[in-house]
């Protein structure tokens, strides 16, 4: 039933060629190159379907929704079987879960919800830039981003200079049009319209072809980050989380969803070699759903859920949680999977170990100094 | 002499057009009544619409999937025809067209871009195949009528609407306690309330999150929308019309944003007139009439508007009611007032229209004589428009999410978005009018025609080499991409 809600994903082969466009300007070069990907999941992941729990009570709220073929990770989680390459990386300590976890944020609106997913404030609209680009300007990171989508998500924005690809059948004016139109916008200091036209003209060669199927913007992603001289901090886009209606279990929409973040794993690891193992995939999303179903065999917004990791950084296979428990007295409002850590200590202790930043300065510069906790150590592989 | 008015309010002066001595008068009057389209073929109704969804959802769902379940070749087949058959492949492009055909040839060119304004303040984000059926004509039929009334009539005739009303799942928003509701919950399935809706409609369509409501002022506005839904058979399935039905309602009192409203005897004189109070009290809250202000301000004048642009029309609202004609009215005047010290990025469809109005660009003059729909896809020129639109990422009828698409600078500004501004423009060439020469010549006059400070432009056109560089420095310059 929802064959259109990812047409902003198909399309037919396209190619892009940018003639002259052989200047990559990626500076400093850090070897080994450390990435960071980050899949926002817009709609709200139910981190229920993605990683239940071992409990009884879970068929007594969600019976239409229990998944009856699951893949265990151990006594107390399994894993939804659409995530089958995570899966695999588990068995080899190259995935992990954060689960019973959220952005601090308990009112249930989509719109408020992904802003301040993205921008890590306690209130929504409150600020202008994202916590990914406030980190990679904390820890002095010049044009090493790159989003995969057509927009440019508020998540990068506040670093120094940000890029994105998305594949597209046109073709470009030549290069010394494009650079009278920069100019336009000012010779020294340009408006920020104007720094986009810059980034435009200095774009690498690796950022052109492809079509835009998931599948190949993946790969693709995996050959940009590859590229020694490449960003390191790439962020896709995946949404259609918003399951009201006709959830499913093993299938159903959910359940596709769950296998597009599947497939972008798999892509990377397939495609990235030895550079998977200087990576960590990280998600987000606004909230976790409903424990119970409502009448449309779906879940409505809540509050708790799971963040999925993978990735030759992180320390060892593990869920990493304070299980908060089921019971309803134990449920959030009496109706949503409570949420015992904040995930933006998960977001500040991935960017300290990613980009090898004191995890103080992150937090000073990032989240303003608030109450979030340091997992690097417990989570992430150190230096070296 | 305010020539930047004329982007600012519409499209920009065409090559041939006068500027007219009076601007604001002339953009006042253009808001008396609601005018006609610009299109001389048969405009599909929402009933049309509806019904050929249904026939689409059904024809695929019902029929072919069972028909053809061990054959998928034959199933991708049929699909196809049927696709045809019903218009899936087609309406999209001819709403886009009807819409173009009538900002770029209007007489009312204001009222076009108010439209395009509230239709996508009211946005229908992409779902299921509303975009493909009914999105467009929800525009002309639902939002388009109701833009010379009140703003209270207006939010109730969107919120009652069958896109709307589909779009975000109130069918699936039950009375648990409703004579339905009970009925099937005690045949062990479970059914309940769906906050969907009720949420956006709060949130987007009136008060907005300013207005601090809580998360039980949701349930009780979920509870007032029970039973407004499609009336379900099986070959209609959820493209049946909308009707009230108090099997599945969820009786009061209902308590929302403090107010108690008991209204007795909603099961016989008064079932559903709840949700046409509710309405009227929320359409008229400050909260509703402080954020819809900001947001026009916000549209037309500058990113982040001031108080001494919002509160003449949080005033004027106040005055009148919410009549739309006179907050139109005075909007003009502030976009007026403010117009030399603010400029405002163009979200890519009204850069095109602008381009296209300024250059006359030609691309809707694709459908022949006594032109009817009768079961085809799109032609090639026909599509040209929706792919124009998908390049630059602004298809119009398929926003992400039910707030529509933002007309913030900061968010249109990526290097990819922008690529394809550079793309499309070079092909501009490509829908230039045959009966115009493109010499620096007409650029200098479409340059000194619309623009008060045109010498900044003018020089940056000089520098084009070729036939196609102007199209593309023109459209590319920051004048362009803001007004």
């Amino acid at each position: 039933m929802n064959c259109t809600r990812r047409s902003f994903l198909k399309g037919s082969l396209a190619t892009l060629f940018f003639s002259n466009f052989n200047i990559p300007l990626y500076g400093s070069i850090q070897n080994p190159k450390k990435n960071i990907v980050v899949i926002s999941l817009r709609g709200g992941m139910d981190g229920l379907t993605a990683v239940p729990v071992s409990d009884q009570m879970i068929s007594k709220y969600r019976s239409d929704l229990v998944l009856n073929k699951k893949l265990n990770l151990n006594s107390d989680f399994s894993l939804h079987p659409k995530l089958k390459t995570f899966y695999d990386l588990w068995s080899k300590d190259l995935a992990s879960v954060v689960h019973a976890t959220n952005i601090p944020y308990t009112k249930r609106s989509h719109f408020d919800g992904q802003n301040m997913m993205e921008t890590g404030a306690l209130k929504p609209y409150i600020e202008k830039t994202g916590w990914l680009g406030r980190g990679m300007k904390s820890a002095g990171l010049y044009e090493t981003s790159l989003a995969l989508s057509l927009p440019m998500p508020l998540l990068l924005r506040g670093a120094i200079d940000n890029n994105n690809y998305f594949p597209t059948h046109l073709q470009l004016p030549n290069r010394d049009l494009i650079k009278i139109v920069t100019e336009a916008y000012g010779d020294v200091k340009k408006d920020d319209l104007g720094n986009v036209y810059d980034v435009i003209l200095n774009r690498p060669l690796t950022m052109q072809g492809g079509n835009d199927s998931l599948d190949s913007l993946s790969k693709r992603a995996a050959k940009i980050l590859n590229d020694p001289l490449g960003p390191r901090v790439a962020v896709f886009d995946l949404e259609g989380f918003d399951t009201h209606t006709a959830q499913g279990n093993e299938n159903g929409e959910h359940a596709d969803n769950l296998q597009d973040i599947d497939l972008i794993v798999k892509n990377l690891y397939q495609d990235m070699g030895e550079s998977f193992n200087n990576t960590l995939i990280i998600t987000l999303t606004e909230f976790g759903r409903t424990i119970e179903q409502n009448g449309g065999n779906g879940t409505e917004h809540g509050y708790g859920g799971a963040i999925l990791m993978a990735g030759g950084l992180l320390k060892r296979s593990q869920v990493f949680t304070d299980w908060p428990g089921l019971k309803k007295s134990s449920l959030f409002e009496g109706r949503d999977l409570n949420s015992t850590i904040d995930s933006r200590s998960i977001y500040a202790s991935a960017m300290s170990s990613v980009f090898d930043t004191d995890f103080e300065k992150i937090k000073r510069d990032v989240f303003w100094d608030q109450d979030i906790k340091n997992y690097s150590e417990k989570l992430f592989k150190n230096i070296d | 002499m305010k020539k930047d008015f004329f982007r600012k309010v519409a499209f920009g002066l065409g090559p041939e057009e006068e500027i007219n001595e009076d601007p604001l008068f002339w953009s006042k009057k253009q808001f008396n009544n609601v005018p006609d389209f610009i299109w001389s073929y048969k405009l599909p109704s929402l009933v049309d619409q509806r019904k050929k969804y249904g026939e689409w959802v059904y024809g695929d769902r019902e029929v072919l999937r069972k028909k053809f379940k061990n054959d998928r070749l034959m199933y991708e087949k049929e699909k196809d025809l049927l696709r045809a058959k019903t218009g899936e492949k087609f309406f999209e492009s001819l709403e886009l067209s009807i819409r173009h055909n009538t900002a770029l040839r209007s007489t009312n060119p204001v009222f076009e871009r108010m439209w395009h304004f509230w239709s996508n303040f009211f946005a229908i984000s992409e779902k299921d195949f509303l975009a493909s059926f009914s999105t467009g004509v929800y525009q002309r039929d639902v939002i388009r009528p109701n833009m010379c009334g009140s703003f209270e009539d207006l939010v109730y005739q969107v919120t009652t609407s069958w896109c709307m009303l589909h779009h975000l799942d109130n069918a699936e928003n039950i009375g648990p306690n409703s004579k339905e509701g009970l009925r099937i919950n005690n045949k062990n399935k479970k059914v309940g309330l769906n906050e969907n809706h009720a949420r956006e409609l709060l949130e987007l369509h009136t008060v907005s999150p300013d207005a601090n409501y809580s998360q039980e002022d949701v349930i009780n506005m979920a509870k007032v929308m029970t039973g407004w839904a499609h009336l379900w058979n099986k070959k209609d399935l959820e493209a049946g019309p909308i009707k009230f039905q108090s099997s599945f309602h969820e009786n009061g009192p209902y308590k929302i944003l403090g107010k108690l409203y008991d209204i007795k005897d909603f099961n016989t004189v008064n079932q559903g007139k709840e949700l046409k109070i509710v309405i009227k009290d929320l359409a008229n809250h400050p909260s509703t009439i402080k954020h819809i202000s900001r947001k026009l301000c916000q549209h037309f004048i500058c990113d982040e508007p001031t108080n001494d642009m919002i509160e003449p029309i949080v005033q004027t609202w106040n005055k009148n009611d919410g009549n739309l004609i006179e907050i139109h009215k005075t909007l003009l005047d502030i976009v007026f007032d403010f117009s030399e010290i603010h400029q405002k990025f163009s979200m890519p469809e009204l850069w095109v229209l602008q381009n296209a109005k300024m250059l006359d660009l030609r691309y809707i003059d694709n459908y022949p004589d006594g032109f009817e729909f009768n079961g085809f896809n799109a032609n090639r020129s026909q599509k040209r428009l929706k792919n124009m639109l998908y390049d630059l990422g602004h298809s119009i009828y398929r926003a992400k999410q039910p707030n529509g698409y933002t007309d913030l600078e900061s968010e249109w500004l990526s290097p990819e978005l922008i690529i394809r501004r550079l793309a499309v423009a070079k092909r501009f060439t490509g829908i230039a009018n045959t009966n115009i020469t493109y010499d620096s010549e007409f650029f200098e006059r479409v340059v000194l025609n619309n623009f008060d400070k045109p010498d900044k432009l003018l020089k940056l056109l000089s520098n084009s080499l070729s036939y196609s560089d102007q199209f593309v420095l023109f459209a590319n310059s920051p004048e362009v991409m803001r007004s």
